[in-house]
């Protein structure tokens, strides 16, 4: 039987063989559509539910600023440190919007000697780092001789954070958002769920204030649930199993220092500005004017022109509208490009079977099978959409190492592909019998005569 | 009991034409029997009937004692494959494919293995002395070698009935004479022949010839 179909395919692809490539080709095509499709339609769906699960109906702003370098250097500066400590006061105080600036960042392990971020000063921590990071991305990390670690810096109030659950240990309490002196810091950490086997609550972790070279201590109070996570700023789902939270803090002492320099705790470290740039604004929808107002407000208040405010919610209603435009776009080709590749394979198929018709009564006569038919007709199709797949995979290959286009591929697209290839096959198999059946055996096998 | 037998059989075409008008037909195991009578007379349609690869309207078939007009679809098949072999007047052979594939297809079919097809084509292409064209096509044979590899195909089963239609009509009358020669060589060692022609010296070489006028017997 085998080499049966062998002579079957043989004669399907090569006694038309640019009908065959073209077919090949269409279909390669069609897939391609059909994937882009899929993977337009699965990351706005994505997109869609982290928006709905991060501010659901409500509003969501973002704090922004005009400019490059030169405006955060401006504003970092000591002379507006005033205008910013103002404006972060009045945004935590509105009535108008709830503000919460929980952010991801890397906390650096520093040695205070010798004023170095070198991680052969902290032999005993490179497990930790290592452990942040998945396998690879540590080499990059750790490349440099410094040791990064994958930090949250927490609001008050994360312990509201829907996906967010202790596995053991305590939240952080109010009073941990505060520190009173910048000597003797302690701060508590709440470690993912990866960092289980290396530390146990109680345990300390010695570093050094990048910016004031001072010993900072942070201690573990407790441990998250596995794949708790939270949406930052930036509205990225962020998994929290390899993340170290800290608090972030507030100072409530007098940061202007002798020298009348700030104090680089405040400054440098947690600084205000960051605690801006970073912030969520959630407010109703009913509030969203007049929240933008008060903001512009405050900004006119304190002199900051530099900022402004994104409304993230309907940017990304715009966003996610274009997104589903082209989705319905990409798939209205994508089911045209597989109309015409199977009507081709129809007419392929037709040809064959009247041009191999005496074959076929031949087999008939001497017993051939309706399975066994069957399995012909169904080796084309699968001939055609092996070559169709290989060639996708290697127009995927070339096109995306050529950055010309980028169609992604993912588990969803594979499976829908191969669900669409093997109804399509069986389809084009039943055509092909049908076709068969419809002529007439005796004169197939008078075919000479 | 007969081998196969047919009795009013009757067959139409789009429900107009009648081909076939109570046909009766009975084979004994070990014969050579004729279906001599005109184009269009309906003997080649009695040879579908009998190899169910068209059905009859009416009448009664049996093979082996068996009702064959109850069986359908991949059951008759099967009893084609096991029980019938075909040879045809333009030799119905596949073009592309070696002498050697061309007889060994009912043995592909039956998925046997290779080794055996191997044995059983070689033994059958010596008895009728074509081993020396089992590697070539088709196109490079004699009409005489050409139907000869289509007994090889139609016994290489060893099926207990061979239907020959026209098995001579392709070929000159000393090739043709050939060929009967080997069918009574081949029914001399068991098989059984139903030979539909329209020539009455190939008739005449039969143990008996039943006479088919306008799908009757006369």
């Amino acid at each position: 039987m085998r080499s049966i179909i062998f002579e079957e395919i043989k004669s399907f692809v090569i006694n038309r063989t640019g009908v065959a490539v073209l077919l090949i080709i269409a279909f390669s095509f069609s897939f391609i559509a059909v994937n882009i499709t899929l993977t337009d339609f699965i990351y706005a769906s994505n997109e869609q539910s982290a928006a709905e699960e991060s501010y659901g109906d409500k509003t969501f702003y973002k704090i922004t600023f005009i400019g490059e370098d030169e405006v955060i250097n401006r504003l970092s500066s000591d002379k507006y440190k005033e205008n910013i400590k103002n404006l972060y006061d009045s945004l935590k105080t509105s009535s108008l919007f709830d503000y919460n600036c929980t952010f991801v960042d890397s906390m650096l392990f520093y040695n205070a000697d010798d004023a170095e971020y070198s991680s052969d000063d902290f032999p005993p921590y490179k497990k930790e780092c290592l452990l942040g990071y998945e396998e690879g991305d540590a080499d990059f990390y750790t490349a440099d001789g410094m040791l990064y670690l994958k930090a949250v810096y927490a609001s008050s109030g994360f312990e509201k954070e829907q996906h967010v659950k202790l596995s053991s240990g305590s939240w952080f309490t109010p009073e941990d958002f505060n520190v009173s002196s910048p000597d003797n810091i302690v701060l508590p950490v709440l470690l993912g769920n990866a960092y289980k086997d290396i530390y146990q609550i109680g345990d300390k972790i010695e570093n050094a204030h990048p910016a004031t070279s001072k010993a900072i201590t942070l201690s573990v109070i407790g441990f998250l649930n596995e794949n708790s996570y939270f949406y930052d700023n930036n509205n990225e789902k962020t998994i929290l199993n390899r993340y170290m939270v800290i608090p972030n803090c507030d100072i409530s002492y007098d940061y202007v220092l002798d020298d009348q320099s700030y104090e680089s705790f405040f400054s440098d470290t947690y600084n205000i500005f960051n605690k801006i740039i970073n912030a969520r604004i959630i407010c109703s929808n009913e509030n969203a004017d007049a929240a933008s107002e008060m903001f512009y407000k405050m900004l006119n208040d304190n002199k900051l022109y530099e900022f402004s405010l994104i409304n993230e919610t309907s940017g990304m209603q715009q966003y996610l509208s274009g997104l589903e435009d082209q989705t319905v776009s990409c798939g209205i080709i994508a089911v045209f490009m597989i109309l015409l590749s199977v009507v081709m394979f129809c007419f392929q198929v037709y040809y064959n079977i009247r041009k191999n018709r005496k074959k076929y009564g031949i087999y008939i006569i001497n017993g051939i099978t309706l399975k066994q038919l069957f399995v012909l007709m169904i080796a084309n199709a699968l001939t055609i959409f092996i070559l169709s797949d290989i060639l996708l995979c290697i127009l995927n290959f070339l096109l995306n190492n050529g950055v010309v286009l980028d169609f992604g591929t993912n588990d969803y697209t594979i499976i829908v592909l191969f669900v669409i290839e093997t109804l399509l096959t069986v389809f084009m198999a039943f055509f092909g019998l049908f076709k068969l059946k419809k002529m007439n055996l005796c004169t197939l096998l008078r075919e000479n005569e | 009991m007969p081998l196969l037998s047919l009795e009013n059989i009757t067959k139409s075409y789009d429900k107009k034409t009648l081909v076939l008008k109570k046909f009766n037909l009975s084979v004994d195991s070990g014969e050579i029997v004729a279906i001599i009578g005109k184009s269009g007379s309906g003997k080649s349609t009695v040879l579908n009937i009998i190899a169910g690869i068209d059905s009859a309207d009416g009448g009664r078939y049996t093979f082996q004692g068996n009702d064959m007009l109850e069986l359908s679809g991949d059951k008759m098949t099967v009893f084609r494959r096991e029980n019938i072999g075909f040879v045809l007047q333009h030799f119905a052979l596949i073009e592309n494919n070696t002498v050697f594939k061309n007889i060994a297809l009912p043995l592909y079919l039956k998925h046997e293995p290779k080794k055996v097809i191997k044995e059983k084509v070689v033994a059958i292409a010596e008895e009728l002395e074509i081993e020396e064209k089992l590697g070539k096509i088709p196109k490079q044979l004699s009409g005489g070698e050409a139907q000869r590899v289509a007994i090889a195909r139609a016994i290489i089963n060893q099926p207990s009935l061979i239907l020959a239609d026209e098995p001579t009509g392709a070929l000159d009358e000393n090739t043709g004479l050939k060929i009967m020669q080997i069918f009574q060589k081949l029914n001399k060692k068991g098989h059984t022949f139903i030979i539909v022609t329209h020539d009455p010296s190939i008739a005449a070489m039969c143990d008996r010839t039943i006479k088919i006028k306008d799908g009757k017997n006369i």
